[in-house]
Parts: structure tokens; sequence; C-alpha cells
């Protein structure tokens, strides 16, 4: 059975190894302030990427640059990361606000914001934005919790990390 | 007297120097010995020995060979089936001095048979916890699609059944006796495959189906049995076919003719023998008139002529004739739904022809970009390299893809249904035809191994690729300068390459591949070599390697050799490590001057019992600006009465070498957190608003690996210092390059700021 699963994996490969410049990463900054309590999130993604997902998840045919219908782009781009992207501290989920969002050449960040946080001891973020759709997808996250920095590096196989401090 | 007094001081502060270090080390352990670590140190060890074939120059040497291979084939395309039929007459050219018990034949189509090995080379897992129809199925339901190739027949000239051994996708063909030097041998392969749908089975080669008006395109490589490179660095090239990394092939000159239904519009490698034949005299007409338009392509095959073929299923047969002289390799392009558009490419005075096919779901941007983008490109190129050889370039539509083969490439770039797209799709569209265009110089004549060394052709096509893009458009979003490779390289460790690894085991294949020697070839350029010195260089090696088998030290050794300079720290550094840049400013002290002893001299007087009231009026005194009251009001070098007397002592020809005088001092403390060395940028703003550009090379951190000091001395007073302003050495860290400190709000306040504002 397996097998069949492997090749599901493997067919979507050669579409991008061999272009020209596909690869399939987004990088997470994630940054705890304790002079505001806050958890500043910037992901960065290719907007092409994010398109397709946010696309084929809803079923639309949007472009993400589209000013006109930026309202009803930013509630899927809302809808999708909180399907998708958990932040828990200290074991308990966290609600996060989604600020917004801008475009760079190929890239588009987003920008997310968890309010009144107290103290970090511990951090489990999952974020599986797009490994539906790119099964190659790496998600970088890296964090920056007072002194402490460390990477994950999250893939379809594992979604999630957890970063305990002393 | 004064100037003996002077010369005594300046002797005396020497040997105190000399003495204080040696004292400091005094107490020192000693430490065990050790090799060159140093990051100058040269390539020696990395790179082969040089030889008469390859030689320490980085040109091919006088004793080189080169196999030589040709091929006759016949190819059938059944639109019906999706399935591809050949037969193909081989003639080996053994022109190595060596005899040869065997021959490897590439079966490169075996990467997608049944039993192929590359699905199992990956990690599987359960991913997700729910499937729809469409995926369970695929996942779940399907057996793997069967794509290898069928050999009817493998024989000699006398059609004798030769012995073979299929090692997946490698054959070999066991000799009856070896081959000698300077011998041929002749013999003949039949096969045939299913033809795989490459959006949904992935590949570079395949068709696409249009659900709409029940058609295929088909893009076709790697589709027939092809020999393996045998050369005095690898022996035979005979690693696995794995799925990424690409083709070691050997020149030769190729004729083929390709059936495919009547109504197909197709074009392949190779000059096309029977043009007559197979365009109806409207279109051989427009084809002819073609080769004088230099300025706008002509349409040969119309949008509504493709319409019209979309319609039709011919079960007749057209053969498309081919011959194609020097080239490493063949593919096809074939559809009824193919619009055709041709230009003239003027090249130092010889005509190139650049085409497009592309069916109307490309439209209007293929129209109107493709065709000019791939004549921008055979320019662009042919000035960094050399005149592009072969007669024609040809930009093919298809979804997705985006892979080269000599002469020919598929490139991505779809507007959307109603024929609108974004400034992206038009971006990527022109990037992805510029750099398959550019294929055809890297690797396709400087035929470099691309199955060991992915580098040497995507990271140079990377490279000139952005020239072209800038040609075509000044404000063109390119993704491989330094700036770029930033966030790449100062990734986690553990998920880096270096580039000098085999493409199959690199981590993040497209900034490893791509960028990151793009843009490391970028820095070369701008910045440690010039323009000048790099151009010479680099089309020196383009030339050298003309239709050869470079390698990695030839382009090493060929971009020294020409430019006179010693680059091995840079291969050492860029290529062969995954280290970074990091540099900064950690400390500037700046220095004033007085005539009054400061506690620093007093204290080297007292050291050398020295009494300085005899040095009254004779010294100018450095101080810092810890110790110093009231920096307005330091003394000035026109202030010294004696500095003036000693000046107009000197004779004229002294006299004339002296400069402006400088009342400031800053010594400059430049940390280097970051592995690479790099040369230093450095830019100074006066308190007059003007700015200086200093540039040191990179041998400044020879002898001081982690910091080094400079000492910047001036008229005026400097307000701030930088390190790398323009953003030229992919430094990754640059809160750390300016004094004084900036402190910045990062990314996400900014952001926030804006949303408030």
């Amino acid at each position: 059975m397996t097998k069949f699963k492997i090749l599901f994996i493997l067919l979507i490969v050669p579409l991008f190894a061999f272009t020209a410049h596909k690869y399939y990463i987004s990088l997470i900054k994630v940054e705890y302030k304790t002079e505001s309590k806050s958890i500043q999130v910037t992901m960065r993604i290719f907007i092409d990427d994010l398109q397709e997902a946010i696309n084929k998840t809803y079923n639309k045919n949007f472009e993400l640059g589209e000013s006109d219908k930026k309202n009803d782009i930013d509630t899927l781009i809302n809808n999708y990361i909180k399907n998708n992207f958990v932040i828990k501290i200290n074991s308990q989920n966290k609600n996060y606000l989604f600020l917004g969002k801008e475009d760079e050449k190929d890239v588009i960040f987003l920008y997310l914001e968890v309010e009144n946080i107290e103290s970090i001891q511990s951090i489990e973020i999952k974020n599986s934005m797009l490994m539906d759709v790119f099964p190659e997808q790496k998600n970088i996250i890296k964090l920056t919790i007072n002194d402490t920095k460390k990477t994950f590096l999250l893939t379809k196989e594992k979604d999630k990390d957890l970063l305990k401090l002393n | 007297m004064k100037k003996i007094n002077l010369l005594l001081l300046s002797f005396l502060m020497i040997s105190s120097f000399a003495l204080a270090q040696e004292h400091g080390t005094e107490v020192q352990e000693k430490k065990s010995g050790h090799v060159n670590t140093s990051k100058f140190r040269q390539l020696k060890q990395e790179l082969a020995t040089p030889n008469s074939q390859h030689t320490a120059s980085g040109a091919p040497g006088h004793e080189y060979t080169q196999q030589q291979v040709d091929y006759v084939m016949n190819i059938t395309i059944d639109d019906k089936t999706q399935k591809l039929f050949g037969d193909e007459v081989i003639t080996y050219h053994n022109n190595s001095k060596d005899q040869l018990e065997y021959l490897w034949v590439q079966l490169d189509q075996n990467m997608r048979a049944a039993d192929s090995k590359t699905p199992n080379a990956k990690q599987t897992v359960m991913g997700g916890s729910f499937n729809g129809p469409i995926t369970f199925t695929k996942n779940h339901l399907k057996k793997p699609f069967d794509g290898g190739f069928n050999l009817e027949y493998v024989k000699d000239a006398n059609d004798q059944p030769l012995s073979y051994t299929v090692n997946n996708t490698m054959m070999r063909i066991n000799l009856a006796k070896p081959l000698a030097s300077g011998e041929t041998f002749v013999f003949k392969i039949k096969w045939w495959y299913n033809i795989n749908n490459y959006i949904d089975d992935g590949g570079r080669s395949g068709y696409e189906h249009f659900p709409k008006d029940g058609n295929n395109l088909y893009v076709i490589a790697q589709f027939f049995p092809r020999l393996a490179v045998y050369d005095n660095v690898e022996g035979w090239q005979n690693m696995q076919f794995w799925g990424r990394s690409e083709f070691a092939l050997e020149f030769g000159n190729y004729t083929v003719n390709i059936t495919v239904p009547a109504d197909h519009i197709l074009n392949a490698t190779g000059l096309l023998q029977n043009p007559k034949e197979v365009l109806s005299k409207t279109q051989y007409k427009r084809f002819q008139t073609a080769k004088k338009s230099f300025d706008e392509p002509v349409i040969i095959v119309t949008q509504a002529e493709a319409e019209a073929a979309e319609k039709l299923h011919a079960d007749k047969t057209k053969t498309w004739k081919f011959y194609a002289e020097n080239v490493r390799d063949i593919g096809l392009a074939t559809s009824r739904k193919f619009i055709w558009d041709a230009m003239a490419v003027n090249i130092n005075n010889k005509t190139v022809m650049a085409y497009s096919l592309y069916p109307k779901e490309g439209n209007p941007l293929w129209e109107k970009h493709s065709t000019k983008v791939v004549a921008n490109t055979l320019k662009v190129y042919s000035k960094y390299t050399f005149d592009y050889p072969y007669h024609k370039a040809i930009s093919v539509h298809a979804r997705q893809q985006g892979m080269e083969y000599p002469q020919i490439c598929w490139n991505y770039g779809r507007p959307k249904e109603d024929g609108t797209y974004s400034d992206r799709v038009r971006d990527g569209m022109i990037g992805v035809v510029t750099h398959e265009v550019g294929h055809n110089f890297f690797p396709m004549i400087v035929n470099s191994d691309e199955r060991q060394w992915t580098w040497m052709d995507e990271g140079l096509n990377s490279f000139v690729e952005m020239q072209a893009e800038f040609e075509y458009d000044p404000n063109f979003n390119t993704r491989s300068l330094p700036k770029d490779i930033v966030r790449y390289m100062s990734m986690d460790q553990d998920r880096l390459s270096p580039i000098m690894t085999q493409g199959d085991h690199v981590y993040n294949f497209g900034p490893n591949a791509y960028s990151k020697p793009a843009a490391g070839l970028t820095l070369l350029r701008n910045t440690v070599m010039g323009p000048e010195l790099f151009d010479h260089a680099f089309r020196t090696y383009s030339k050298r390697w003309m239709f050869k088998h470079p390698t990695p030290a030839d382009f090493f050794r060929t971009m020294e050799d020409a430019s006179g300079m010693d680059l091995d720290w840079f291969w050492r550094g860029w290529f062969y490590t995954t280290d970074y840049n990091d540099v900064g400013i950690k400390e500037v002290k700046r220095y004033y001057l007085t005539d009054k002893p400061t506690k620093a001299a007093i204290a080297d007087a007292e050291k050398y019992g020295m009494n300085l009231d005899d040095f009254k009026d004779k010294l100018v005194y450095f101080i810092s600006e810890d110790e110093i009251e009231n920096p307005k009001k330091a003394k000035k070098v026109k202030d010294f009465k004696m500095l003036d007397n000693y000046i107009n002592s000197l004779s004229d020809a002294d006299k004339s070498r002296i400069k402006e005088a400088p009342n400031y001092f800053y010594e400059v403390t430049f940390d280097k957190p970051g592995g690479l060395v790099l040369p230093l940028i450095v830019e100074l703003t006066y308190e007059d608003g003007t700015k200086e550009r200093q540039q040191f090379p990179a041998e400044i951190w020879s002898k001081h690996d982690t910091e080094v000091k400079r000492i910047f001395a001036s008229s005026k007073q400097i307000t701030n210092i930088a390190v790398d302003p323009d953003l030229e050495t992919a430094d990754i860290d640059i809160t750390n390059n300016s004094w004084p400190k900036k402190i910045e709000n990062n990314q996400f306040e900014k952001f926030k700021d804006k949303l408030k504002n």
C-alpha cells in the first residue's frame, strides 16, 4: 500500500526540482518581546505557492495581488492560517491576530501577533501551511525567545515541534 | 638634530612594541602544532592533478580526447495510445587512447518503470487525516505508472544479437572483443515506452492533456537509449538516474525522422530537412519570410490554424526529418495545438532563428514575449560567452515545465482562462525562457557533467541569465543577487550542503545549485575581480570548453589563469564550505592631536627612561577620546610649528608628496563572526555630509581571521562608518554593520507602524 503513496509524493518532485527556480520553503520568524509581552510572527512565503494553496483549498481563482478583492482574500488567508498554524504556550493553545500582509518581489509576508504572554516555559508550533498542496514543502521556524534561539524544520512528516525553556 | 630626535623616537616606539609582545607571550602554554588551516591556502588538495587532457591552466590539453556518438533514428508517436516507438543505429567512435571492454548506455525512462528504485529511496509517512476521492485514488488505489523502456532488440551492425545487461537506468553492452582506440562500433536498438502524462505523473518529458478539446501537447526528451560519457575524469559516467541530477552526454550527429499525426505541428533539435513536405504552402512562405524579419516575430502557424487543427483527429501521419550536427542530445515537441512564430536574430552577422511554439492557452502572453526573449537571450549570452553556434533556438510552452535540451526547451507561464496574467506570471515566464534558452550555452555547448555537478550548468547559467534579464527589462525582479542568498546562507547549518556536492544529495536544491553559485559569481564579478577581468576570464572559460567536457577545476583554474588573480580562497569558501559572511564594526576609537604629553606617552617615556621635557615642542601626541577634555579644542596639524619647519626643510621632490593634513584619527576594529573571507567595503560619512568609499581586498583577513583594525585619518570628522552599504557581499547580519550603531525596528514593528499610520 505504501508504495502508491510514495509515488504520489515522488511524482510532484520532478515538477519543481528541475524548473528554473522552484523550491518549496517558507521562513517564519517567531520572536518574543518582553517589553510588549507579545509574540511577533513574520511569515515569508512564495506568493505563487500561497495563492495556489488558497485557491485549491477554497476552490477560488484569486490573484493575491488583486486589490479590489483585498477583504475577501484577507479573510481566506486568515482562515487558512487558522486551519494550519497552531501556537501553544506553556501547553495552552493561544489565539493570535492576523495583522496583515505585504508583498515583495515573489514573496509575501504575513504578520501575526500573540498578545498577553507573561512568560514562556515552553512553546510548541504546528505549521502545516502549503503541505497539502506541495508535499515537499518545508516550513522553517526561527524562534527567538529571550536569549534562546532555535530553529524548527517542519515538514509533512513532522509538522510540529516543541521548545522547552528553563 | 630635530631629524635625529624624531628618528630615534620612532625606533624607540617600534622596539617597545616588540618588547611588549614578547612579554605578553611569555606565560602562554605551548600549543601543539597544526596543519595549514588558512582560508587562503591553495586548493591543490581539492583539485584533481592536472594532466595533458585537463591542464593546470584550466584549458583542454594537447592530448584531450572526447568520444563521438552518431545516431540515425526513426521515431513514431502514437497519439491515440500515447506510446513512443523508436529504432536507432548508433555509431560509437572510440577517440580515447583506451580500449573499451564494454559500452554503457543510459536508459533514463527506466526511472519511471514500475520497478524503479527511485520511489523506494524516499521516506514515506501517513500524511493528513482525510483524503478526497482524487487524492485517495491516486495514493492508494492506483498502480504505479509503467513508463520504462521496452527493448525489442539490441543487435550489432550485422543484425546479430548483442549481449547486454540492464542495471536499472544503465545498460552495459558486452562487446565480444574490446573496442580499440580509434575504432568505431555500430549497433542497433529498437524500443517502445508509454509516455507519461507529466501533469499527473511528473517528469520533464511527457504530455499534457487538454480535456476541453481532447488534444495532447507532447514535450519529449530522454526518449531514446543514449550513450554514457567515457572520459579520463570519471571513466564511464554511469551513475544511476534517480530523477534529479541531469545528464552527461557525448556530442555527435543525429539524423532523426519523427512520425506523428498529419495534423500536428512539430519541432525538434536539428535542421528541418523537409519543410515543404510538412508545412502548407502559405506556412512555408511565412517560414521563409521569418528568416528576414529581425524586429518582429512572423507567425508561421497562426492561432486560427491551430484552433482548426485542434478539431481534427487525423488518422494519417506525417514524417518530420531533422539533421543535427554536433549536438549532445535531442528533444522534440509536437501537438495539434501549436501556434508557431519566428524571428531572425543577428549574432555577429550570422542569422539565427528564434522560434516559439505555444497553444492558444499561452496567449496573449506568449506571442508578446516568448520569441523576443529567446532573441534577447541569444544576444546577451553571445556577448558573455561566444557567438551562438547553432542555427535556431526554440521556446515551447509547457505548463509547469522549465527544462532544456539542445536548441529546444520547455517553459511555463500560462495566463488565466480569460487571458489575463499578473506581473509575476509574466516575469516568471520571461525568467524561465531566458534560463532555459540560456542552457544552450551551459551545458549544451560548454558541456559539463550535470549528473555530478549541478552548479556547473545551473549556477553559471543562472548568473548569465540575470544579465540577460536586466537587458530585457532593467527593472526585472531577479533572485540571484548576493543579497538574495542571505536567507539561505543563514539557514540552519544542518540543512545546508556545500555547492561542491553531487546533485542527488543536496538539501535545498534551488538555492544551493542555482542561486548561490550565481550570487557568488555576481560577487566575484562586481566586487572581487571587477567586470573587465571577470568577463574576460569567464569568456575564456566558455570558449576553451565549447563542445568539450569541463570539470570544476577547469573553471576555477581558468578564472585565475586568465585574470592574474588567486581566487582559491573564494572557491574554497563559497563553493567548498557552507560558511557565511558576517562582518561588523566592533569598536571605533577616536584620537585627536595635542602638544601636551598624554597619560600613555608619559607611561611609555617612563618605561624607557626618557624625559619628555627634553622633547618639548618636538612631538605630536595622540590623545584618545576618553582623555581629551574638549575635542573641539584639539590641536590641528597646522598648529605644530615644528611640523611646518620640518616640511619646509624637505626637498621639493619630498614636499610634492605631502598630502592634506589629517586632524582626526579613527582606529576601527572590524570583527568577522562569519567564516567566509571577502573584500571589506567601508563607507565613511564626513561631518559635511560627503561620503567616501574604501575597499580592502579579502587578503586583509589573511593574518587576522576574526578581527582586523584599520586607521582612518581624516581632515574632517567622520560621523558615520558603514560596512558593505550596498549589500554586495551577502552579509547575513547587517545590524552590526554601522557605527554609530543604528537601532532599527524589526520588520514586524515597521509593519505595525505602517498599519497605525
